[in-house]
């Protein structure tokens, strides 16, 4: 019989010892797998968004929570906080772009839409836009809008919309991008401020560098020229961590707990099976079995129940994660990301990250009885009854 | 006792301690509707009968008016202090508690009294 088949049937002799030892190091598993597929869709989901946003950093109001920052990027009515003279010290830093933005909200036919005031030119060069229909032209009376909304709303060129009880004329209708530009209506950044009344404030500023390299720089000089917060996409996705904390902290006490009872359950499970073979020990040694050789057999059979055990966890982690967890982090996730898929399933990253996790505990929690069971003199061990 | 028992014990304590923090860490109900901070932006945009969901952040008992602020900011902030925004709702019944999550039926009307110069005038509050 080689050491594989032995160790199977030693394994599968008590099913179910066997099934219950997996069972709790399976449940250990599928809440760390489920706590990190949260969180790596969750960091793409934001990565996305940062990206579609075309900016490597984002300066906002100082003191902005964490919901305001994440609604930068999910276009979201925002408080108008930064004067034009932090905009000007902002922009006026060599090597970097900078592009205000005045986020609010209006509605056609009932339905939200977001509507952004900016300034036309360097907007369309920064986003890199084409007109689709019409002509870009946004001043006093016209605005245009994105791909999106114009399909939703069966919009033309030379439609009137109004916005805060103003009367607008579409002139232009922008092409496809595939992201939430195509969900806006753009304004003239002066038009906007006046309709919603907020002097000569904006929302936040979108920063694109000239030297991805020196970010850290221009971050600190924005600081000290203006009294403005800068952020990065790496302090998004913290924000956004930090908002769904609760989900977070309660998967990783459940995951904590689970994979301390399974370790010692797996440890118990190998003193009794141990016990149950000292008899078998002492025959192995009498047939000229090295100590090492038990030392291993006991380590691979604690090893295999993390295997398993790794595997049932990830399939009850993914399907948990995939079925549930969206309903659980409802008022979590969602209010921040809309209806964004916000679980990444069968994530290699994660299922790596999950077996090797599954394998080293069970393999540590083996060590103890692998150990006792190759230390038993073979005296001892064959004249056990 | 034996090892079945033991690990059938360590199971079923999971598992309930996995409910019993989960049913702790999950508190703000689910609600629908327009949210706040997106109708006040402009609020005589909305026609007719709007359903909109929030928090109820103050109580004007003498005017039968509530105060409800933005159900997302209600859930990040988990109280009713932070926003900056409101809006004003009239009810002709019995108002709501105050840090209750509403789902609001009802029109906007002028009212230069009520925050943003308008009121939301409910036909219906539901409480979650």
């Amino acid at each position: 019989m080689t050491r594989g088949k032995l160790v199977l049937k030693n394994l599968t002799r008590k099913k179910t010892r066997f099934l219950f030892t997996v069972l709790g190091i399976s449940v250990g598993i599928a809440s760390l797998v489920t706590l990190l597929s949260l969180g790596t869709g969750l960091e793409a989901e934001v990565r996305k968004q940062s990206q579609e946003l075309g900016a490597e950093l984002v300066v906002t109001p100082k003191g902005w929570c964490a919901y305001e920052q994440i609604s930068v990027l999910t276009g979201e009515t925002l408080p108008e906080a930064i004067p034009n003279a932090d905009v000007e010290k902002v922009a006026s830093i060599k090597g970097i772009t900078a592009i205000p933005y005045l986020v609010q909200r209006t509605a056609i036919k009932n339905q939200p839409v977001t509507v952004v005031g900016i300034l036309p030119e360097p907007m369309k060069q920064f986003k890199n836009w084409q007109v689709e229909k019409g002509e870009y032209r946004l001043d006093r009376e016209s605005l245009v809008v994105g791909f999106s909304i114009a399909k939703q709303f069966e919009l033309k060129t030379g439609d009137k919309l109004t916005i805060r009880g103003t009367e607008f004329l579409l002139s232009g209708i922008l092409k496809e991008m595939g992201n939430r530009d195509d969900l806006v209506i753009y304004l003239d950044l002066t038009t906007a401020q006046k309709l919603y009344g907020v002097g000569d404030k904006v929302s936040f500023i979108a920063v694109k560098v000239d030297d991805i390299t020196r970010i850290e720089q221009y971050s600190q000089e924005i600081q000290e020229r203006a009294n403005v917060a800068v952020v990065s996409d790496k302090q998004l996705i913290k924000s956004v961590m930090a908002i769904v904390g609760t989900v977070r902290n309660t998967l990783q006490m459940i995951a904590a707990v689970a994979v301390l009872a399974a370790a010692f359950g797996i440890i118990n499970t190998m003193l009794t099976a141990i016990h149950e073979r000292k008899r078998e020990i002492g025959i192995l040694q009498a047939l000229g079995g090295k100590r090492r050789t038990i030392f291993f057999l006991f380590l691979y059979e604690s090893a295999l129940y993390g295997i398993v055990g790794g595997v049932v966890g990830l399939i009850a982690g993914f399907a948990f994660s995939f079925f549930a967890a969206p309903y659980i982090q409802q008022s979590e996730f969602t209010a921040f990301l809309g209806s964004a898929q916000t679980v990444e399933i069968f994530n290699l990253a994660v299922i790596g990250q999950a077996m090797l996790f599954s394998v080293l505990v069970a393999c540590l929690a083996g060590i103890y009885p692998a150990w006792q069971a190759s230390r038993l003199s073979p005296v001892e061990a064959i004249s056990y009854e | 006792m034996n090892l079945q028992r033991f690990s059938s014990i360590c199971l079923i304590f999971l598992i309930a301690l996995s409910f019993a923090t989960a049913a702790f860490a999950f508190t703000a109900p689910k609600a629908e509707g327009l949210d706040v901070d997106t109708v006040y932006s402009d609020p005589f945009a909305y026609k007719g009968e709007i359903k909109v969901r929030g928090a109820v952040a103050g109580l004007e008992s003498e005017k039968n008016w509530f105060l409800v602020i933005d159900y997302r900011e209600y859930v990040a902030c988990q109280g009713t202090s932070c926003p900056a925004k409101w809006i004003t709702v009239s009810v002709s019944g019995k108002l709501p508690e105050s840090g209750k999550v509403v789902e609001i039926k009802g029109v906007i009307e002028k009212d230069e009294t009520g925050k943003g110069g308008f009121v939301l005038k409910a036909s219906e509050v539901k409480v979650k």
